[in-house]
């Protein structure tokens, strides 16, 4: 092969490779594009008929979300629904990984195994049971009812990764702490975490993320603003608030103020993110 | 040493606390008061009603207004928890006609009747009467007093039509003709907004009842009625088939963007039509009778009204709540406030003299084209039934007989 | 104390400390979880609906209703279809993503994250997004599709375009996170087994089988199996799109156990519903572990 051949053979690949790379982010952003761009077109433009690339901007959308639903309520439910499904979930699990990982049992991997496997069981199947359960305990339309069930399906990923992580803490480190005379807990409080911050940190992030993104439980166990988050005031907005129609501009609007967070998240926390999501085998 | 400091300022502050707030708590007594959950849009209705009409003056009893979910299966759900712990987060209800049909099967609701004597009935039109025997009546018992009627009516451009020399249709197969004779390029001579999920079982209910027949019962006049939506969609098409895919909002829409030349919608067109200055004029939203189905010339009305929940914490300011809201000489006054509470009752549409809507209530009134909307006791999984059998055959997926045969044997499952 | 006695006490205080670090978590799970899966199957064998007010024992009658109904039917074969051609796409798919984004270019970094957001997005978000984009007259795709064919395709009014719209959706939103796993797998390949694959003359697919593939496949056949389960337990994309229709063509069975528990109550038809759907994820989890045992594969 020639060199000339070969870099015009390798201009081909680059140019076929940024092809691709355009076309990737353009399937990956268009709903996003149509989505913000309905969020700043006036009601009265939004249905037309080839639709308006150029609206007029209008921030009418963003500020009927504040007059029309109540936002910030919803909001602060987000906020303290998925803040608190992560703190349920990350200490349940740290502590149930520290066991699997560290402490020696017959059966423990099977336990492990279990847990990891009931991550399988669909939670739309335990939605009627679940149901039943927190009417009893008068939980239904609360945040800690909300709060109880999201911690528990965050459980069995948390733990899977975790385990993986403390079994990479060098043991040497706790048994000499061992052999100082420190107890069990000073070893967690001043090595196991402190080595585990990383992990943790991963952990934290992927279940906010699940926990702010989660429909299905307010959707069923939430009635009022007492309870209510962000991904379903959306559903509320869309099928319900106005007996009448879809008002898409708010929709859309709603749907930014919800995405927003969440794509800072990701441009700030990648590579943790990635970490989580591949159980660390990213190097 | 400051950790003791600390310690014992917090102790104090603790102890202050532990002395002031049980005085404040019984400072004097609460006023008595009672809590109204009503749908979104309309609290703000209701908190003007209560203070024109002056209910607090004359029964003590301070109201609050707070919205209750929108959708009939949360609401349903928010109060099956509560009353089974034998409390309610609302004194009054405002319920439509599927959150009816759950409430009063379930025993959620008090007995109104006996706020009202005989008398009080004298104010009310038979149609309505007969709504009321059906949708608000259960075992005997008045388990919610309606506020509202709302039939449907057959919005028109009188300005296109007139530029045809057409009158408004009479029948099904005027609406074919004139619907053909306007239809031009992006415009449609009929739409409707049908999208699934409570708007297209509406309309298919609404034909069905022109043909004669029960939704419900699937029978032949559930079949001419859905041949006919399919005709006008696929053979004549005089109607948009985006229109299954569209809401109220769109198909408003589209109406004042001159894309629709006839449509069926409830009264929120009024206002909706008034608030485009820009659009609106006179003989662009005209109001005629529903043409009619080859069995019956008929429209027929949901209505909205005032239940207690038998775990009320205040069950005597509750009703005296209802009596009030439910008195003839407020019915007029109350609907000048807000159409939300504009009613066929005599006392109503004597008040108003043909003002706004109430003029067009009362043509149909008159004319007696005001139907009883079908009752299922299975309710929205009914509807639903409904909605994806028309669904199917609209969209083509199966045959007129295909899907009607499937969507019986689903029907008679739900017994 | 014996000897013996005090290794026989050492080991009950090891049992004693392991299930109070374990315990708390296997509680929640099987209160939250485990439990009711164990009470649905109960309610299953009930007519029980909430809003017509019974609750008796039927035995096997919903399981007979449900799976002689042919609506049921075709409910059930969606579900399958959906699930089946959405991972066969989404790993055909994710691993163009992730040689794509293994290659070296400018702003590599950027397209990487932006990899991540449909994933990060809530799920019905972008739902709505798509059924906006969607939307037979005012939607992107039918304008575009009208400024070239001439007509406005009524993409979610046509059973099979109304499918492969929502399976494409669920393509959209899965495919970078399958993307990412397998990345992670071709970034722990070294470099240099990679060039004298090629030295040997190995061409691109027997690389991918023999070096990429071995990599990443404990976690892609983990991970893609949760995800498949994930897939199929969803509401949100279902609920966002369609809502289930053009009549009943895109339900998809968790989307009528949702119908049938949280909007008609209707919990002795839901729980049979639920029950199918735990017999078909714990179909696909024994595939899975068997794929797990044959490769020898570890958690």
């Amino acid at each position: 092969m020639t060199a000339e051949s070969y870099r015009r053979r390798n201009t081909a690949v680059r140019i076929l490779l940024y092809l691709s790379l355009g076309i990737f982010v353009f399937i990956a952003l268009i709903p996003f594009y149509w989505m913000f761009l309905a969020s700043l077109t006036p009601r009265h433009q939004l249905f037309s008929i080839p639709p308006n690339y150029f609206p007029d901007v209008t921030a009418d959308n963003f500020a009927a979300l504040i007059h029309q639903i109540p936002f910030i309520a919803y909001l602060v439910n987000s906020l303290v629904f998925s803040a608190a499904s992560v703190l349920l979930s990350v200490i349940l699990s740290f502590l149930a990984a520290y066991g699997f990982a560290r402490i020696e049992v017959k059966g423990s991997s099977i336990l492990l195994l279990i847990l990891v496997l009931s991550m399988a069981l669909p939670p739309i199947v335990t939605v009627v049971p679940l149901f039943q359960i927190l009417r009893t305990l008068g939980l239904i339309d609360t945040i800690t009812g909300i709060t109880l069930v999201m911690g528990s399906v965050l459980i069995p990923f948390s733990v899977w990764v975790l385990v993986s992580f403390v079994k990479r803490v060098p043991v040497e480190m706790e048994e000499a702490a061992t052999i100082d005379g420190a107890r069990l807990f000073q070893v967690l409080w001043y090595i196991v975490i402190p080595a585990m911050v990383p992990a943790l940190a991963t952990i934290i992030i992927i279940n906010f993320i699940n926990a702010w993104n989660n429909l299905l439980f307010p959707l069923v166990f939430s009635h009022t603003e007492a309870s209510k988050t962000l991904t379903v005031s959306i559903t509320e907005v869309f099928q319900a608030r106005t007996p009448y129609g879809r008002p898409w501009g708010v929709i859309s609007a709603l749907g930014v103020t919800m995405v927003v967070p969440m794509i800072i998240l990701v441009l700030t926390a990648q590579k943790w993110i990635v970490s989580g999501l591949t159980r660390g085998s990213i190097k | 040493m400051i950790h003791k400091k600390a310690f014992l300022a917090v102790l104090c502050i603790l102890a202050a606390a532990a002395m002031v707030l049980p005085a404040a708590g019984a400072r004097e007594p609460e006023p008595e008061k009672i809590v109204v959950g009503v749908g979104g849009w309309a609290v703000e209705p209701t908190q003007r009603a209560v203070e024109e009409l002056g209910f607090t003056e004359e029964t003590g009893i301070e109201v609050e207004v707070v919205t209750r979910p929108g959708s009939p299966p949360e609401f349903l759900s928010q109060m099956s928890s509560a009353i089974l712990g034998g409390t309610s987060p609302y004194d009054v209800i405002d319920i439509e006609d599927d959150v009816a049909i759950g409430f009063s099967r379930s025993g959620w609701l008090v007995d109104l009747d006996p706020l009202f004597d005989d008398e009080f009935w004298d104010d009310w039109p038979e149609a309505m009467l007969e709504m009321t025997e059906t949708w608000s009546r259960h075992g005997g018992e008045l388990f919610r007093v309606p506020h509202n009627y709302e039939a449907q009516y057959f919005w028109y451009r009188k300005d296109i039509l007139d530029s045809y020399g057409l009158q408004p249709p009479q029948t099904w197969d005027e609406m074919v003709e004139v619907g053909k004779a306007v239809t031009s390029g992006d415009r449609y001579g009929v739409s409707d907004g049908l999208a699934q999920g409570a708007y297209l079982g509406v309309y298919i209910t609404y034909l069905t009842q022109q043909a004669g027949g029960n939704v419900y019962d699937m029978g032949p006049e559930f079949e001419e009625a859905l041949q006919f939506l399919y005709d006008m969609i696929h053979v004549h098409e005089v109607f948009p088939i985006s229109a299954l895919d569209k809401d109220y909002d769109q198909v408003n829409n589209d109406y004042m963007q001159d894309r629709v030349v006839m449509m069926r919608q409830w009264p929120f067109f009024y206002g909706v039509a008034r608030s485009n200055p820009d659009w609106f004029a006179e003989d662009k939203a005209q109001v005629a009778l529903p043409p009619a189905g080859p069995a019956e010339q008929v429209a027929y009305a949901g209505s909205w009204g005032w239940s207690v929940p038998t775990t009320a914490d205040n069950m005597d300011g509750a009703m005296k709540f209802v009596e009030f809201m439910s008195r003839p000489e407020h019915q007029g006054p109350l609907a000048e406030i807000d159409t939300w509470f504009l009613s066929a009752r005599d006392s109503c549409l004597e008040y108003m003299d043909g003002r706004g809507m109430a003029e067009y209530l009362e043509l149909y009134s008159d004319a007696g084209v005001i139907g009883t909307r079908p009752f299922h006791p299975a309710g929205q999984e009914a509807h639903t039934v409904v909605e994806e059998t028309a669904a199917a055959y609209l969209t083509n997926q199966m045959t007129l007989r295909q899907a009607v045969r499937q969507g019986r044997q689903r029907m008679a499952d739900l017994d | 104390m014996t000897i013996h006695g005090a290794q026989k006490h050492k080991t009950l205080k090891r049992y004693v400390l392991f299930f109070l670090f374990v315990g708390p978590a296997l509680l929640v799970r099987t209160a939250t979880s485990i439990y009711p899966v164990i009470n649905t199957f109960h309610l299953s064998t009930l007519n029980y609906n909430l809003i017509q007010q019974v609750r008796e024992f039927i035995g096997m009658r919903n399981f007979i209703y449900i799976l002689s109904n042919e609506m049921f039917q075709s409910v059930l074969l969606f579900t399958l279809f959906f699930v089946a051609v959405s991972t066969f796409f989404q790993l055909l798919l994710g691993m163009g993503v992730a040689h794509l984004l293994n290659a070296k270019f400018i702003g590599r970094r950027l397209v990487r994250t932006i990899n991540l957001i449909p994933w990060v997005i809530p799920m019905i978000v972008s739902a709505y997004a798509f059924r906006w984009l969607l939307a037979g007259d005012y939607g992107l795709i039918s304008d575009w599709a009208f400024r070239i064919t001439g007509s406005r395709p009524q993409l979610l009014l046509q059973a099979s375009s109304a499918r492969a719209s929502l399976i494409a959706v669920n393509i959209w939103r899965n495919t970078p996170f399958m993307g990412l796993v397998i990345l992670a797998g071709l970034q722990s390949i070294p470099e240099e087994l990679y060039e004298s694959a090629k030295m040997d003359g190995a061409s691109w697919f027997k690389r991918f089988i023999h070096i990429t593939m071995p990599a990443s496949a404990a976690t892609v056949v983990t991970l893609g199996l949760f995800n498949i389960i994930w897939q199929m337990s969803d509401i949100d994309l279902v609920l966002g799109v369609t809502q289930g229709g053009p009549g009943t063509a895109t339900t998809v069975l968790a989307f009528r156990i949702y119908q049938h528990g949280m909007l008609w109550f209707d919990w002795g038809i839901a729980s049979a519903l639920s029950v199918l759907l735990v017999g078909l994820v714990a179909v696909i989890s024994l595939i899975g572990l068997a794929i797990f045992k044959r490769y020898q594969f570890t958690l």
